[in-house]
């Protein structure tokens, strides 16, 4: 798959794993990797964008006697995914007509 | 490996990456592996299965938005110049090395290919005793080995050329930070 097209549909499936509960880096792997195959490696420069465009909220808690970050979806992330969702209409028309 | 020496290792590396924000990397590892090992993961497979370091960096720099915050980022124009020397110094090292490398390489292969020859020709061009017979027989195991070394090599340097050419810019960068500080003084 063209790169670039992955990597937009990657920073959406990891807004969408956060979109009903508020998760943590190994969570959001071991959720995406039901459907495709992630590594922690390929996750960190995903948050760390949707971090930096402001589509996530970050907090700290405590778990273990340890440090655990936790990613929350904002309001401009649900956004982005609704968005998302109106683009696939269209992809999904344009990929009608591409496969007649 | 355990997580210490993991994390020990990843922040030396990520050290020569001025831009990159080590100690928050850090942390995500650490709590990936803390997390990983709750949930009942073997710590040191998982750490395997994370892949070598230099593919983690290799990972983090090939983001896009990275490279982009680097050269914005990167207002001074001194260390535009620099860090563009850096660069092409890093690839002519690099492609050099990698020059050198295979024909050094592809050497190995040919002397080993040379030997087998060698003897074939003795074995058919002159007349040998048993006991030389044997010797060439020697010879040409021992040419295949080589060959195979060779080869082996060959085959090898194109499977690592990522880790040379970090290991490269690694080293560049070094060498020119060095520099930086005894003109400092």
């Amino acid at each position: 798959m063209d790169i670039q097209l992955k990597k937009g549909l990657l920073d959406l499936m990891v807004l969408a794993s956060i979109k009903y509960e508020d998760s943590y880096g190994y969570k959001i792997v071991q959720d995406i990797s039901q459907i495709l195959d992630i590594s922690e490696s390929t996750l960190y420069p995903i948050l760390k964008r949707l971090e930096k465009q402001k589509l996530v909220n970050t907090y700290n808690t405590t778990y273990n006697s340890r440090i655990r970050k936790y990613y929350q979806i904002n309001k401009n992330g649900l956004e982005k995914l609704k968005q998302s969702i109106d683009d696939f209409d269209e992809i999904n028309r344009m990929y009608m007509y591409i496969k007649r | 490996m355990n997580r210490k020496t993991f994390l020990n290792e990843l922040r030396k590396e990520l050290k020569f990456y001025k831009k990159i924000n080590t100690e928050e990397i850090i942390y995500y590892y650490d709590e990936m592996i803390q997390d990983a090992v709750d949930e009942g993961q073997d710590e040191s497979l998982f750490i395997k299965n994370l892949g070598s370091i230099d593919s983690i960096i290799a990972n983090i720099i090939k983001d896009e938005d990275f490279i982009k915050d680097v050269k914005t980022s990167n207002k001074n124009s001194l260390t535009n110049i620099i860090g563009g020397t850096v660069k092409v110094i890093s690839w002519i090292g690099y492609y050099f090395s990698l020059f050198v490398l295979t024909i050094v390489y592809a050497s190995i292969f040919l002397s080993g290919l040379g030997l087998i020859f060698q003897a074939g020709v003795y074995f058919i061009v002159d007349e040998v005793t048993t006991m030389d017979q044997w010797v060439l027989i020697g010879m040409i195991l021992m040419g295949i080995g080589i060959a195979m070394i060779g080869y082996a090599l060959l085959a090898n340097i194109y499977k690592t050329n990522n880790s040379i050419r970090l290991f490269i810019i690694r080293k560049t960068k070094q060498i020119y930070r060095k520099k930086g500080e005894r003109n400092n003084e």
